[in-house]
C-alpha cells in the first residue's frame, strides 16, 4: 500500500518535472470557414507573427483547396522579422487531414508537418511559400483574423509579400514548451496530488513510528 | 402437372415483363440527372440569378446575380459576376467581381454577360449612372486579372464603358450583349428613348436599341439607333439584340403594339434593324396579338445555321406561351408557331432559346411543369410531323430552386447548365446553379 502511494505521488511530481514531448507553443484560432485565403505558391507569401517559449517540433495550418488536391510540402521559414529565414529554412512534408467543403465548392483541410526547429523565446515571424500540391494549384493558406485564438500575443500580426498588411491566418506552432513556461492548472493539480500524497505517507510513516 | 407449373412460371414472368415494358412507355421522360452545383446564400456569392450563364473554351461557366453582394444598394444587395470552375468532377464557384453603389455603381446586373474580342467579359446593369435623380444603368466591362491571384478571392478589374443619361440615350439596360466584326457593341434598353412614348402610363420611354463604339483613347461613345414609339413597332425590349452576317440587327419587344398581354400594354413585336446611309431603318416583323401567335416577348431571339430565327412568347397561345420561328423567304420573313404549351407543360417562358448540334431547342419557364408550377427546363425535338415536348426537369421550389428567368448553357457532352431565379424556399431563396446530365 505504501510502495503504491509512493510511486504514485513519484510519478505525478515527474510528469510535472518532465517537459511534454510535443505541445501547443502558439496557437491562432482555429480554421474559418469562408473563401478567404491566401495563396502560398507561385511566389506569392504569407508571414504572421507569434510569441512562443520551447523548441518547435512542427506545425499545423488550414489550407483551403481546389476539391481533390492534396499538399505535398511548403516552405517554412521562422525569423526574427516579417518573411525573415534567420532561424528555420527549410521545405517541410505536409500530412493533409480533416478536410471538408465550403459552401462555394472549395476543400478546407488541415495541414500538419513535423520538423526540428529552432529554439524560440520571445517573438518571431512564420513564413509558408513555395505550397506543393498534387497536380501543381494553388495553395490557399485559411484567413481567420486569430478569431478564437488561445495564446498569449495572440491574434497574429501578418503581411502578403506584395500587399502588405492582410488578416492572420489559421495555424499553431507544435514543440516542447521552455523552463519557463507556465504550467497549466491540469499541470498544478497533477502536482497538488502528489505532493499531498507525499505529505500523506510522511505523516503516515510518523504515526506508525509513534505507536 | 410438372408442365403446367413451367407453363404458370412462364406466364408470370411474361407478365411480368409486359408490365415493366408498359411502365417504360408510360414512364415521363425524366431520366436525366439533375444536380445542384450551387446554392445562392445572398452573400458574396449573390442572390437571385435572373441571366443565363456563359461557357468558355475551357468549360467554365459565367454568370450575373442581379442581387446579393457584400454592398448593401437596396436592401439585396448591389449583385455580383461569378464564374463557375470545374475541377475534375466537381465544381467550385468564384465571385470574380461585387458590384457596388460607389460613385453611382453600376449595379444590379440582370442580364447575360459576354466575351468581348479581347478576352474581357461585358455586361450591363439595369442600375446605376446617376442621371435625372435616379440611377438609369450602365454598360460595364470585367477584365481578367493579368497574373495569377494573391488569394482566393480574385476580383477581375471593373471598367465603365457607359452610363446611360435616360431621354434619347436610354436607360435601364435588361438586355446582353452583342459585337460586331468591327468590335462596336450593340444592346438595348427598356427605357427612356422617345420620352413621348409611353407604352406604360406614367413610364417615360419606350426604350431604345443602342451602339458603342469605341474611341480612339479607349473611351466608348453611345449612338442611339432607334427610339420604339409603342405603335406596331412594339416598345419596351428586355432582350439583347442579334446580328447576320450583313450587319442588320433583329430584337423583340414585350410590350406595345396590340393585344392584351401585360394588362393591355400590348403584345409586342419582332423588328429587324438596317443600316441605311448614315441611320438605321425599322421594320417590324411581326406584331403579336397575344392570341395563337402568343405574346409579350422577354427573351431574345437566337440564330441557326440556315438563318433561321427561334425565340419564346411568355403570353398567348394555350395561355402558357408558344415557340416561334421566322424564316426568310425571298426578302421578307414567314412567321409560325413551332409549339404551343399546354397542361403541365412549361408556362411564361422568359428566356432565350438555345440550340444543339441536332438542332434541338431548349428553354426555361417561370411557372410550369409537373411539380407544383415552379418552373422548367424544356427541349423541343424536329421530327417530320413537327416539334415534340420534354420535360427535363420540372422545379417545385425545393432544393431544386425555382422560377427561371435565365437561358440554358450546353456543353459539348450535352449536359445543360442553368439557375434558377428563386429557391431553395424558404431559406436561402436566392436561386441555385443546376446540371442536367441526359
Amino acid at each position: 500500500m505504501k510502495l503504491r502511494f509512493a510511486v504514485f505521488a513519484i510519478a505525478s511530481m515527474a510528469l510535472v518535472a518532465a517537459p511534454a514531448v510535443a505541445d501547443i507553443l502558439y496557437d491562432n484560432g482555429p480554421v474559418l470557414n469562408t473563401q478567404s485565403a491566401w495563396t502560398i505558391n507561385f511566389g506569392f507569401r504569407v508571414t504572421d507573427s507569434l510569441v512562443a517559449n520551447g523548441t518547435v517540433q512542427g506545425l499545423q495550418f488550414w489550407a483551403l483547396l481546389l476539391p481533390g488536391d492534396i499538399v505535398q510540402s511548403v516552405e517554412v521559414l521562422i525569423g526574427s522579422s516579417p518573411f525573415g529565414n534567420d532561424l528555420f529554412d527549410s521545405v517541410v512534408s505536409i500530412t493533409q487531414s480533416n478536410c471538408f467543403t465550403n459552401l462555394y465548392g472549395y476543400n478546407l483541410c488541415e495541414e500538419s508537418g513535423s520538423f526540428s526547429g529552432p529554439a524560440l523565446n520571445g517573438s518571431y515571424w512564420l513564413t509558408l511559400q513555395n505550397g506543393v500540391v498534387n497536380d501543381g494549384d494553388p495553395v490557399y493558406w485559411n484567413e481567420n483574423s486569430g478569431a478564437g485564438c488561445q495564446s498569449p500575443g495572440c491574434p497574429s500580426q501578418a503581411q502578403e509579400n506584395q500587399l502588405g498588411t492582410i488578416p492572420s491566418e489559421a495555424f499553431s506552432i507544435i514543440g516542447s514548451p521552455g523552463t519557463n513556461t507556465t504550467p497549466e492548472p491540469a499541470s498544478f493539480v497533477l502536482f497538488a496530488s502528489g505532493a499531498l500524497a507525499i505529505v500523506g505517507l510522511l505523516r503516515r510513516k510518523g504515526g506508525n513510528g509513534l505507536q | 402437372m410438372a408442365r403446367s407449373k413451367q407453363s404458370r412460371v412462364f406466364t408470370i414472368i411474361r407478365g411480368l415483363l409486359l408490365f415493366v415494358l408498359a411502365m417504360a412507355a408510360v414512364r415521363p421522360s425524366q431520366a436525366q440527372t439533375f444536380t445542384v452545383l450551387h446554392t445562392f446564400m445572398g452573400g458574396a456569392d449573390g442572390a437571385g440569378p435572373a441571366a443565363g450563364l456563359t461557357r468558355d473554351a475551357a468549360g467554365n461557366f459565367y454568370g450575373t446575380t442581379i442581387d446579393g453582394g457584400s454592398d448593401t444598394c437596396s436592401a439585396s444587395g448591389c449583385g455580383t459576376v461569378y464564374k463557375l470552375v470545374r475541377h475534375g468532377s466537381s465544381w467550385v464557384l468564384n465571385t470574380i467581381y461585387e458590384f457596388t453603389s460607389t460613385n453611382h455603381g453600376p449595379f444590379n446586373p440582370a442580364a447575360r454577360i459576354i466575351f468581348g474580342p479581347d478576352g474581357s467579359l461585358y455586361g450591363t446593369t439595369v442600375n446605376g449612372g446617376y442621371c435625372n435623380g435616379q440611377w438609369c444603368g450602365a454598360v460595364f466591362k470585367l477584365q481578367p486579372p493579368a497574373t495569377f491571384c494573391r488569394s482566393v478571392m480574385c476580383p477581375w478589374t471593373l471598367t465603365l464603358l457607359h452610363q446611360f443619361a435616360g431621354g434619347d440615350d436610354g436607360a435601364f439596360p435588361y438586355s446582353d450583349l452583342v459585337f460586331d466584326p468591327s468590335g462596336n457593341i450593340y444592346g438595348t434598353t427598356s427605357g427612356d428613348g422617345d420620352s413621348s412614348c409611353m407604352v406604360i402610363p406614367g413610364v417615360s420611354g419606350c426604350g431604345t436599341v443602342f451602339e458603342l463604339t469605341r474611341n480612339a483613347d479607349g473611351t466608348w461613345t453611345n449612338h442611339t439607333l432607334y427610339e420604339f414609339q409603342g405603335g406596331s413597332d412594339g416598345g419596351r425590349p428586355f432582350a439583347g439584340v442579334v446580328l447576320d452576317q450583313t450587319g442588320n440587327l433583329y430584337g423583340v419587344t414585350a410590350y406595345g403594339g396590340i393585344g392584351p398581354c401585360n394588362n393591355n400594354f400590348g403584345c409586342g413585336s419582332v423588328f429587324e434593324l438596317s443600316p441605311s446611309g448614315s441611320g438605321w431603318v425599322e421594320a417590324t416583323l411581326h406584331q403579336f396579338t397575344g392570341g395563337a401567335d402568343g405574346g409579350a416577348p422577354f427573351g431574345g431571339l437566337m440564330f441557326d445555321h440556315m438563318g433561321n430565327l427561334y425565340g419564346a412568347a411568355s403570353y398567348g397561345g394555350a395561355g402558357l406561351g408558344t415557340v416561334y420561328e421566322l424564316t426568310p423567304n425571298q426578302g421578307s420573313w414567314n412567321f409560325n408557331v413551332i409549339y404551343t404549351f399546354t397542361g403541365t407543360q412549361a408556362d411564361g417562358p422568359e428566356s432565350a432559346l438555345m440550340m444543339d448540334a441536332a438542332g434541338n431547342l431548349y428553354g426555361t419557364s417561370v411557372a410550369g411543369g409537373n411539380n407544383q408550377g415552379f418552373g422548367t427546363v424544356y427541349k423541343l425535338t424536329p421530327s417530320a410531323s413537327g416539334w415534340s415536348y420534354t420535360s427535363l426537369h420540372d422545379f417545385d421550389l425545393g432544393n431544386d430552386g425555382g422560377l427561371l428567368y435565365g437561358s440554358v448553357a450546353l456543353d459539348a457532352n450535352g449536359n445543360v447548365f442553368g439557375v434558377t431565379g428563386s429557391g431553395p424556399y424558404p431559406f436561402p431563396d436566392d436561386g441555385v446553379l443546376f446540371e442536367i446530365t441526359p
